[in-house]
């Protein structure tokens, strides 16, 4: 699924993100992502959706090499890949049903299909009477549940999640975290970045810890 | 398809969104396309003048005194026969009706004419011709051989005054070209300017598109929809203006015209393809 080989990211130059990163990730895994802030754990994840790009070393997601990947093939590589980020990225402005079917639009679901994965993808998340609010309204769980649910509605093979649980009191990240291995055990791989060690230990996944840009044995 | 209707739904979204934000990108379009139509106008009109004016330009041609018919029906043959595609006329008039033209100019002329014994006028013939700009070398040749002609006295030719006046019209119109050369910039780094300005609290937004898997062509179409409805709001208010204007000054010279639509279409395409060209270089300055 991922594979990252002598993998190098170095910002501005001088400022050395990542170091000489040797992972495979495999199909349908559930990975944790962990190390102190400013690790280097957004960074690796940034390196697979394609947002930053390997200064040197090679990686290959879903079986393409994103080095050289132009903006139009990393698009096409996001519209397979879900990301849910800490601060969760929604637009405010529009309601849950809005931010999702922009998201099913971009891979060019039918607006049929899309209202379909739409209503599942919510009632999944238990969101379901939130369809019409606008994001803005919506609590810091409900927005995380709702960044989650557009990840799904165009059914990911991969996603990715960066600190989803860093902005939410302990009972809603347990209920992120059970939607998270729900989603894996349906097939997808899900690799998670958290700093939370006690999450981290409650479950059976593989982790790879970071820390100052390297992986820790 | 669907994706297409659901991009375009988008963009009159995005117009509805920046109506209290977009008017000074309108309005200042508004106002550069105004002063660049506007100038493509007085630049047509003035062409037009030149041309009106150089189709109606004539040789006088003073005739030697005591000319026989024969001569003349020889020298109007011998011209003739040079087939100059740029003579629109002939016309001889012998002493008598030169004397006679000359007299019926006012009373007091009249008076002079009958207290002379002998006519001092010359017989002449008028060379109607058209001097546009690529024929004066050919004219110019023509009027000079004019000179060498039997039975020719003298040879009136305005050629130089003519070259002097289409080399002023050409500076013109270099000058008119800079001039909106320069305003199309203006305009083009305003657009981009007030459009990055109009975009900057949607940068999130954009952000977001591209998260999910939005390529460039994709997240920038509503926003081209969106500025080519500007675009062609501008245009419209702009001609409207200019229809106004001139319509005021043809009650003062009926002559004038609006401009055609050779002139119009490049102007509109160009002013739409620089709208688009804008929006796109103001969108690349948001994405990563």
């Amino acid at each position: 699924m991922i594979r990252m080989s002598h993998l190098y990211k170095t910002y501005l130059k001088t400022w050395p993100a990542l170091k000489d990163i040797n992972v495979t990730i495999n199909d349908r895994e559930f990975l944790f992502l962990t190390g102190p802030s400013g690790a280097g754990k957004t960074t690796f994840l940034k390196l697979i959706y394609g947002e930053e790009r390997p200064t040197r070393g090679e990686l290959y997601v879903l079986g393409k090499r994103v080095r050289k990947m132009s903006h139009r093939q990393r698009a096409l590589l996001r519209q397979k890949i879900g990301v849910v980020f800490q601060d969760f990225k929604l637009i405010l402005t529009k309601t849950v049903y809005e931010n999702m079917a922009l998201a099913a639009n971009v891979v060019g679901l039918s607006p049929s299909v899309a209202h379909k994965r739409i209503l599942e993808a919510l009632s999944d998340l238990h969101m379901s009477h939130k369809i019409k609010t606008p994001v803005y309204q919506l609590s810091g769980g409900e927005q995380q549940r709702t960044a989650i649910a557009r990840a799904l509605v165009t059914s990911p093979r991969l996603l990715l999640a960066d600190e989803p649980t860093g902005n939410l009191d302990p009972s809603l990240s347990s209920t992120i975290m059970d939607l998270l291995k729900q989603i894996n055990a349906q097939g997808t791989t899900v690799i998670m970045a958290t700093h939370d060690y006690h999450l981290v230990g409650r479950y059976p996944f593989r982790t790879i810890e970071i820390d100052g840009g390297r992986i820790r044995d | 398809m669907t994706r297409f209707f659901f991009l375009i739904k988008m963009g009159l979204k995005n117009i509805v969104r920046h109506r209290r934000t977009s008017w000074p990108l309108v309005l200042s379009l508004f106002i550069l396309i105004s002063i660049n139509l506007g100038i493509l106008l007085a630049r047509g009109n003035i062409n037009l003048a030149l041309n009106l004016f150089t189709s109606h330009a004539r040789i006088e041609v003073i005739l030697e005194k005591g000319l026989s018919s024969e001569a003349v029906s020889q020298l109007i043959s011998s011209l003739k026969e040079e087939s100059l595609t740029e003579i629109r006329s002939m016309t001889y008039r012998d002493e008598t009706e030169n004397l006679n033209a000359f007299a019926s100019q006012d009373e007091t002329l009249a008076e002079a004419v009958a207290l002379l014994g002998e006519n001092p006028l010359p017989p002449t013939l008028t060379i109607q011709c058209v001097m546009a700009m690529e024929s004066l070398p050919h004219i110019s040749s023509f009027a000079q051989n004019l000179k060498k002609k039997e039975g020719v006295s003298e040879v009136i030719y305005p050629g130089g005054w003519f070259a002097r006046l289409y080399q002023m019209a050409r500076g013109a119109d270099v000058f008119f070209l800079i001039l909106l050369g320069a305003l199309f910039l203006v305009t083009f780094i305003l657009w981009v300017s007030i459009f990055k300005a109009t975009l900057y609290p949607l940068r999130d937004e954009i952000e977001i598109m591209e998260i999910v898997g939005g390529t460039k062509l994709y997240i920038r179409t509503p926003f081209y929809l969106e500025s080519f409805f500007y675009a062609l709001l501008s245009l419209a208010g702009a001609l409207a203006l200019l229809r106004f204007l001139f319509d005021s000054l043809r009650d003062y010279f009926p002559d004038l015209r609006f401009l055609t639509t050779e002139e119009l279409l490049p102007a509109g395409v160009l002013i739409i393809l620089l709208a688009l060209l804008g929006t796109e270089k103001a969108i690349n300055r948001f994405f990563k």
